[in-house]
């Protein structure tokens, strides 16, 4: 238990050291202040005291880099290894392959996390300037879900990292993430107008597309709504979790059989 | 002495294509074998089953007492894999340091071992704290082999660990291994260098298409340790039926 | 070669910079033309005028506590500058009750969904529970927020009149700010000199907010004057409406031939409008009036 725990710690702290020193999150953070920042200070008509539509750009920002950095950390797990051949190195230590293949996943989904609870903090820290309240519970609540929603992006690129190329596998993630993300739920109604063999395609995505949208809160904590009660929070998390266990067990799969 | 590694009757094939054939293959304890055969002549395959990366279709491989798919046997394996682009954006001590967390290493332990074994390598003081996008080729093997001894294995596998040093860097790697071996240490290397292999290899195991065309100590090849490597490749390639080989020895 | 990068980059941008400058200098009538105005209307097109309707329904999803408005729940077209307290003025005369009935409608489908089982549709239900089904509306100083949507609704398009006349509604009718509803509304009407039902809205501040007839009489009077001969519905409407504020003066002042003059246009132009209704019956009114 101890030697699986420093393995995990070992290659958990490889994914942080990955994100942080890419300066990744440098570029996000300017291009986020670059936008946010012009925005806070309009006075449309003149008019100060607004902040509903800044809190809702940050939030749609927040989710696009968060799901960009889930999805870019997913997909950078195993490829480098293998064109720079350290998989071999790696492999010839006294660690399996689900080991391996769980603490990458812990590595790229906490670093993703990490990178996302700072900037829900800083809109936090907004939010509370503005006088709209410090920390509600629904903010808290809305990263509890959003953290789901990384979980199984970082599941979707990294199975698809161990099937396609690497630009392959980003476009489909993106395609996969932002799509559901954005219509998901109008999915049936879609299917219902469309003819058959689209209907099918469309009913078969949404029975088994992961489905990002259920862990948007953005609503809410925009528009300061209540909370969502733990009954539905527990049965989101528990969707999140089953995604992802299924997500890592193909990617187990896949990387079994993979040739090294 | 006892068997650091053991292969008997080993097949291997991917698709159609036997890479492995048949092959039988030991190194005692303390032992240093130059693993030797042309491109292509199943080297490579031969060395990911010593790992454990592969599975023998037929046949059974024998590391350090254990099946080497056993993640417990590979924790007295070292590995340095052919020109390896390690971990660019660490520098060396967090590349040892992961390594030897991966291997189960206490911190304590991977501190002590990381100065002393980027002394050994020769690894500049200044490129220390350098992440290693920045090093060159030569710079990259001494932390591949340093990342291969961090964690103490009784046995090293070696797969061109000469490629990228210079001729001093090459000396210093070469007393590496005689102090390793000294200690108790056994090494399995594959090379192309013949020049390098001839002066640490003590015993020879030379491969053409997926067989053991020769085994045994470099001594006993002609009987005399001042003979030629490559002469000695050469005609045992020759008397396996290798045509190119014939050419060369004319 | 790299260290010369900075310097081309720089030469490079004093070469644009010249450029820029030259290109000024050459006259306006030699310049290539294209068929648009401004700089945004020639780069954007067609783009800006989505994007000003896109701002406009967002203000309105704000409105609803940022939940998606039902396609039923839909408002009628704008015209009528009614300032209605309830339901934002979008509604022409009469049309309250279908706009509540639109808007239970809406909750009754949104409880229809709320109480579905988990069984029934797992997807539906998280979604249901996920993303807010009944709707509020902002109220009060709480209605800043949809300002800045309505405003960029109008930089994008200044042509939007709707978008203008909506923030004007917003300043005045919900945030009780009626100076920042007569600047929106002065800045609308010089961006749009021939939008007549902009002047209405401005008749209405001063008349329902500010209480100022007489200022409100003279913007009625000039949406009669800009809408004379109007033939299109919206037109015609914004005219039956002014006639009726003007009528509403006239008939304080006892002059019952007014009356009856607006009221026989309003049946001229628009026989089964609403307003025309209301000032046939201001025209009875006054006859028996004066008949006493």
């Amino acid at each position: 238990m101890r030697l699986f725990l420093r393995q995990l710690g070992a290659l958990v702290r490889l994914s942080f050291l990955d994100l942080y020193r890419r300066k990744d999150l440098v570029t996000v953070g300017a291009l986020a202040l670059a936008l946010l920042v012009p925005l806070a200070a309009l006075r449309p008509f003149g008019v100060a005291g607004a902040d509903r539509y800044v809190g809702e750009v940050a939030m749609g920002l927040i989710w696009l880099f968060s799901l960009v950095i889930a999805i870019a950390l997913g997909a950078r797990q195993f490829p480098p290894e293998f064109e720079s051949r350290t998989i071999y190195p790696l492999l010839a230590r006294p660690v399996g392959r689900s080991t391996v293949l769980l603490g990458k996943y812990l590595g790229a989904f906490l670093a993703a996390v990490s990178a996302t609870a700072l900037f829900y903090v800083l809109f936090a820290v907004y939010r509370g300037s503005t006088g709209s309240g410090w920390f509600p519970s629904v903010l808290w609540q809305g990263f509890v879900l959003h953290v789901c929603a990384l979980a199984v992006a970082v599941a979707l690129s990294m199975t698809l990292s161990l099937a396609v190329t690497m630009s392959a596998n980003l476009a489909f993630s993106a395609i996969a993430v932002f799509g559901m993300f954005i219509w998901g739920g109008r999915l049936p109604e879609l299917a219902v107008n469309s003819p058959l063999p689209a209907k099918i395609a469309l009913d078969v995505v949404y029975a088994i597309a992961p489905h990002f949208e259920f862990f948007d809160l953005r609503q809410r904590i925009v528009h300061s709504w209540d909370c969502v009660g733990v009954g539905v929070m527990l049965v989101v998390v528990a969707y999140a979790v089953l995604c992802s266990a299924a997500l890592l067990s193909i990617a187990a799969l896949l990387f079994r059989k993979r040739k090294v | 002495m006892s068997k650091i590694i053991e292969l008997k009757d080993v097949v291997k094939s991917f698709g159609g294509t036997r890479a492995v054939d048949g092959l039988s293959l030991s190194l005692e304890e303390g032992g240093v074998l130059g693993f030797l055969g042309t491109n292509g002549a199943g080297k490579t395959t031969t060395i990911k089953m010593i790992l454990g990366l592969l599975s023998p279709d037929e046949g059974t491989v024998s590391v350090l007492g254990g099946n080497p798919a056993d993640p417990s046997v590979r924790a007295g394996l070292g590995y340095l894999p052919e020109a390896a682009y390690y971990y660019p954006l660490l520098d060396a001590p967090e590349v040892l340091a992961f390594y030897g967390r991966m291997s189960g290493m206490d911190e304590s332990t991977i501190a002590e071992r990381t100065e002393d074994l980027l002394e050994d390598v020769g690894l500049a003081h200044d490129a220390w704290n350098r992440p290693l996008k920045t090093y060159s080729k030569g710079m990259l093997q001494r932390v591949g082999i340093a990342q291969a001894l961090v964690h103490n294995p009784k046995l090293l596998v070696l797969d061109e660990p000469f490629t990228g040093l210079d001729p001093l860097a090459r000396r210093r790697f070469r007393q590496l291994i005689m102090r390793y071996r000294d200690a108790g240490g056994s090494v399995i290397f594959s090379s192309h260098d013949l020049s390098e292999a001839e002066l640490i290899c003590d015993s020879v195991a030379i491969l053409r298409r997926g067989r053991i065309v020769f085994s045994g100590a470099r001594n006993d090849l002609a009987g005399d340790a001042s003979v030629n490597l490559e002469r000695l490749f050469l005609s045992k390639l020759a008397e396996s039926g290798d045509e190119e080989a014939k050419e060369a020895l004319k | 070669m790299r260290g010369d990068l900075p310097v081309v980059a720089i030469a490079a941008l004093a070469a644009s910079a010249a450029l820029a400058f030259a290109f000024e200098r050459i006259p306006a009538a030699a310049r290539p033309r294209t068929s648009g105005g401004d700089f945004l209307e020639v780069a954007f097109g067609g783009a800006r005028e989505a994007f000003s309707s896109a701002m406009v329904k967002k203000a309105d999803v704000y409105f609803h506590g940022g939940v998606e408005a039902e396609e039923r729940h839909e408002h009628g077209g704008r015209g009528d500058g009614c300032a209605c307290e309830d339901c934002r003025g979008h509604h022409r005369h009469g049309e309250h009750a279908g706009a509540e009935a639109a808007h239970d409608e809406a909750e009754h489908a949104a409880a229809e969904r709320r109480a579905m089982g988990f069984w029934s549709g797992p997807y539906r239900w998280i979604d249901s529970r996920i993303h807010t089904q009944e709707h509020r509306h902002l109220e009060g100083t709480d209605s800043i927020e949809m300002i800045p949507l309505l405003w960029a609704a109008v930089r994008a398009d200044r042509s939007n009149v709707s978008a203008w006349s909506e923030a004007a509604y917003v300043a005045a009718g919900m945030m009780k700010d009626y100076d920042l509803a007569l600047r929106i509304l002065a800045e609308g009407i010089a961006a749009n000199p021939g939008a007549a039902e902009l002047v209405c809205d401005r008749g209405h501040v001063y008349c329902h907010r500010l209480h100022d007839e007489a200022s409100a009489e003279k913007e009625f009077r000039r949406v009669v004057e800009m809408t004379e001969g109007a033939v299109n519905e919206k037109d015609v409407r914004v005219r039956i409406d002014s006639m009726a504020y003007l009528a509403n003066f006239a008939e304080k002042r006892g002059d019952a031939d007014a009356v009856r003059r607006y009221a026989e246009e309003a049946l001229r132009l628009a026989p089964d409008y609403a307003g025309t209704h209301g000032l046939v019956e201001m025209a009875g009114k006054a006859k028996k009036e004066e008949a006493k």
